[in-house]
């Protein structure tokens, strides 16, 4: 299966007031068709900044995308096209849905519509043809009565409801990527599973390649291919979805594993939680950005950022502790060593 | 090339693999010194020049009408048929009006008036504002619902209407110009208070400090106020100008302050018949009340930048 | 909506009748006899003859209630200065004219102000915001009057463009036009370019410009129909402006409109006249922001579908 998406080395700095806050440092990864990779680390890691660059989805005026970063979609360099033909790249090959259904959705237009909009524009459909297919989209997404409430608001509908609508919309021209951005942490846990069940079917059935960023590892569990873990703008740890979960290599992927509850640990046990904040990226630190919570922390790890070991394949750390050099640490996920 | 890259010549040595656990140093660092509320919106405000010219120059002219008058040398109400209407010069900076008088004192002395009048109109109606709007806020329900039904109607009936009554009974003069501007005038704050209220009283931190077992009192001052007061602040900045502009109309259409006393509006009231001949009678009144606007204006929106929790740093 | 259309009518005819009502006794209470001066030589009897006429012998109740009896058959009354004119032949002599002006400036002040917003806030931090704003602020900041004062003074003397003053040719509306809408003008860009940031930040933009909505499609169903809505609301006290600056602005330029003749007439103390010409000046503002408020209505899709705001 080739790749749809390669993106390589990625830099995104925002310029605030205050100074340079570098959200993106150097991240390169890849999608291959029909995959599911999923993107997980704590709020501020930068991954909801990487999902939104591929399109270029941010905001014009602060950020700038350093230089000898790229974003090829099928061989082709996105990251330097202009609006114009951005615009017929977003929402036809490449679709993006958002975190608060509640507020991604136009009040003013009937959801059919918002649906429709996308059809007129990239298919060249008509009123008719696009009000067709959006009741087939509608149903898609397990929307009842799709006749009636086609014509309906987005205030209407409550929170799953505009999900499946923003699913619908995204859908609807059968892109090949799909990016999902958060799409189930605004929603209630049961509509949650049925929202990612939905993701995963329709995946299945068109063939679209799909890259869900989340912070919740049991949602990644279950639906993704392979996941990479991000931290500080940076990838530490990437693999398939088992050899994250079964064999994970950065303290960074064992601490997340360790606080899910029931997920490699002790049944009986505290909570486990992680001490610190993550690192100000006005001015990231020179060694490795989890040094200051890393409880294996060597001096080699503030002095210099470790560069990625790839193992197996396709299992990539960047992490000190895999260095000859460095002792031998039991691996509390596994309990086997390193 | 940022001064923390990697320097790929530094040596690794056996010793740099010792394993030591967390450096919880650099953590507790980046937290930014503690600053409140205030201090904060202060700083900003001071950042926005254009605010901060806006303030300096609202200094100014109230300082100027308070005591320009007597910068002149001349008085404000000696009438002088020999130098009617003169074009401003070095003895008569601002030029002489109908009667002979020197319109530099008069502008600054009418500006007394003018400013007064909107700070008193709006003090008054801010005052009437919050007790309304407060209560209709904090006792929610059934009053509330009938306090704003009266201010649906109140703010249904024309301003001019209601200035028209009043002068129509009340006769001309100061007394019936603040009764005609504060009879509706505090409508706007009272629906601004009590729609801050209502929004307080909702959120979760009241309920949290209600939990944590804060009396009411304390969550009255602490919690309802300090939030609504920004608002409040700068919802009088706001008003302040609205009542000089009403002010400035009535005293034109003859409402308001009566002759000796004048006041911008009735200066440029009483400019209007020479016009064409001496604009400079209508020229300065009208700057002044232009620029007091102005400044009020900018520095409201100023303030409301500042004091815009979410746009804290 | 019908039950939001309802209500706002309800309010409206409460509203209307208090403000009658409390006209009427207001008006009545003024210390001096209405008709003392022009009765002052007549003798006795005539007098008495003179005050029934008027029903003014009356107890000031069954004044009142044969007053509203009246008011339903739409009779205003006659003009206590100048006997035999009718209320309402007044007011049909003199309104059309200040409609005509005041429909103007309401529609120029809109769409000027509201472009000038969009610009404004598309362009924004470069020069055209900073003309635009420059622009809104002075007409925030310069009285109504003066503003009219300094166009008759530049625009018809100085450089003698138009008439200065009067009424009959296009021509001399234009002056007044600009004059009487230069403050909503402000006020609308104002509000339209602080309404159009606020929806570009919102994640429903986000979400077009994800769908690959063009620019021009994105400006107009998503940014304008949602930041448009506000301003909306501010149309009704904008009226409200348009229709207390006509009364100035038509004594600047001398223009023979129901204001210019509203204000003699409380300056003749002409009782029955201030009287009708209020009632109707009131019912006039009334349904203007009863119709503004039903636009509202049926404009934002939350309140046409579930009746409340």
């Amino acid at each position: 299966m080739e790749k749809i998406l390669e993106v390589r080395d990625l830099g995104i700095s925002f310029h605030t007031y205050a100074g340079e806050v570098e959200a993106v440092r150097g991240v390169s990864f890849y999608l291959k068709r029909g995959e599911l990779l999923a993107v997980v680390g704590e709020s501020g890691c930068g991954k909801t900044v990487t999902s939104k660059s591929i399109m270029k989805l941010l905001p014009d005026s602060t950020v700038e995308i350093k230089k000898g970063s790229e974003v090829r979609f099928e061989g082709r360099d996105i990251i330097k096209l202009g609006e114009r033909e951005l615009e017929k790249v977003r929402g036809k090959d490449i679709s993006m849905i958002f975190q608060d259904p509640m507020t991604s959705l136009n009040p003013t237009m009937k959801i059919g519509d918002q649906i429709g909009e996308s059809l007129m524009i990239h298919k060249k459909l008509s009123r008719r043809e696009a009000r067709k297919k959006t009741l087939e989209m509608l149903a898609m997404v397990n929307i009842p009565d799709p006749e009636e409430r086609i014509d309906s608001y987005p205030h209407e509908f409550s929170g799953g409801m505009r999900q499946r609508v923003m699913i619908a919309i995204a859908l609807s021209c059968e892109p090949k990527i799909l990016i999902a951005d958060e799409p189930t942490t605004a929603l209630d846990v049961t509509i949650q599973a049925q929202i990612m069940k939905l993701i995963k079917n329709l995946q299945k059935k068109m063939g679209t390649s799909v890259i869900l960023v989340t912070h919740d590892l049991g949602v990644v569990a279950g639906s993704a291919d392979r996941v990479q873990v991000m931290y500080a703008g940076k990838v530490v740890e990437r693999g398939t979805t088992d050899e994250i979960y079964y064999n994970p290599k950065h303290p960074y992927t064992w601490a997340l594993l360790k606080s899910v509850p029931g997920a490699g640990s002790q049944k009986k046990s505290e909570l486990y939680s992680l001490k610190g904040t993550p690192p100000d990226l006005m001015n990231p630190p020179k060694g490795c950005p989890f040094a200051a919570r890393c409880d294996y922390c060597m001096p080699v790890c503030i002095e210099r950022e470790p560069e990625e070991t790839v193992s197996s394949g396709i299992h990539g750390v960047r992490c000190w502790l895999q260095h000859p050099m460095s002792p031998e640490v039991k691996n509390p996920i596994t309990g086997g060593v390193r | 090339m940022k001064s923390n890259e990697t320097d790929k010549t530094v040596q690794l040595t056996p010793d740099m693999f010792v394993i030591e656990g967390c450096s919880t140093i650099g953590a507790e660092e980046i937290n930014r010194p503690e600053i409140t509320y205030w201090e904060d919106a202060w700083r900003r405000l001071k950042k926005n020049r254009v605010a901060f010219g806006a303030l300096l120059l609202l200094i100014f002219l109230l300082v100027m009408t308070a005591t320009g008058e007597y910068m002149g040398g001349y008085s404000h109400e000696v009438t002088d048929s020999a130098i009617r209407n003169m074009w401003p010069d070095k003895t008569h900076w601002f030029g002489t009006d109908e009667l002979g008088r020197d319109l530099f004192s008069r502008v600054w002395r009418g500006g007394r008036v003018s400013m007064l009048m909107g700070l008193l109109g709006a003090t008054i109606s801010t005052f009437i504002g919050c007790i309304y709007g407060g209560v209709a806020g904090y006792y929610g329900g059934r009053t509330d619902n009938i306090m704003m039904r009266i201010i649906e109607i109140l703010t249904t009936i024309p301003y001019l209407m209601v200035v028209i009554l009043i002068s129509l009974y009340f006769g001309k003069g100061i007394f019936p110009l603040i009764l005609a501007m504060t009879a509706t005038g505090w409508c706007g704050m009272a629906r601004l208070v009590r729609g801050q209220i209502l929004q307080v009283k909702e959120q979760e931190y009241v309920t949290a400090a209600i939990a944590l077992g804060a009396g009411p009192w304390r969550i009255i001052t602490r919690h309802l106020l300090t939030n609504t007061l920004s608002i409040i602040i700068v919802s009088i900045t706001f008003d302040i100008p609205r009542f000089i502009f009403a002010e400035a109309f009535l005293s034109y259409i003859g409402l308001g302050v009566q002759a000796p006393d004048t006041s911008w509006g009735a200066l440029a009231s009483a400019s209007q018949q020479n016009l064409m001949f001496y604009p400079y009678q209508l020229f300065f009144p009208a700057l002044m009340i232009a620029l007091t606007m102005l400044s009020f204006t900018l520095l409201g929106d100023g303030l409301r930048d500042a004091l815009d929790p979410k746009l804290r740093q | 909506m019908l039950r939001y259309i309802l209500k706002r009518v309800g309010i409206m005819f409460l509203t209307l009748f208090i403000i009658i009502t409390m006209t009427f006794f207001i008006i009545r209470a003024v210390p001096g006899d209405p008709l003392s001066s022009m009765a002052r030589n007549l003798p006795e009897q005539v007098k008495i003859n003179f005050y029934a006429k008027y029903g003014l012998d009356q107890p000031l109740f069954v004044q009142y209630l044969k007053f509203m009896k009246n008011l339903f058959m739409l009779d205003l009354g006659e003009s206590l200065v100048y006997p035999g004119r009718s209320v309402a032949e007044n007011i049909k002599r003199f309104s059309p004219v200040s409609a005509r002006l005041g429909i103007q400036a309401v529609i120029f002040g809109f769409t000027t102000g509201v472009s000038f917003g969009i610009l404004a806030a598309f362009k924004r931090n470069k020069w055209p915001d900073y003309v635009v704003m420059f622009l809104a602020i002075l007409g925030v900041s310069i009285p109504g009057f003066v503003t009219a004062s300094l166009l008759q003074y530049y625009f018809t003397v100085k450089i003698p463009l138009l008439p200065t003053t009067g009424w009959g040719t296009t021509g001399h509306t234009i002056l007044p036009t600009i004059a009487l809408a230069f403050g909503s003008v402000a006020a609308y860009a104002r509000y339209m370019r602080a309404n159009v940031l606020d929806v570009l930040h919102q994640d429903y933009i986000l979400t077009a410009r994800a769908k690959g909505v063009p620019r021009f499609s994105l400006i107009w169903r998503h940014v304008i129909r949602n930041a448009i809505l506000p301003v909306i609301t501010i149309l009704g006290p904008q009226i409200a402006g348009i229709f207390i600056g006509s009364f100035v602005i038509e004594k600047i330029f001398s223009i023979p409109g129901f204001g210019f003749n509203y204000v003699s007439a409380i300056q003749n103390r002409d009782f029955s006249m201030i009287l009708g010409q209020t009632i109707f000046f009131a019912a006039l503002y009334i349904t203007a922001l009863l119709v503004v408020d039903i636009l509202y209505g049926l404009v934002d899709p939350r309140i046409r579908i579930s009746g409340k705001r």
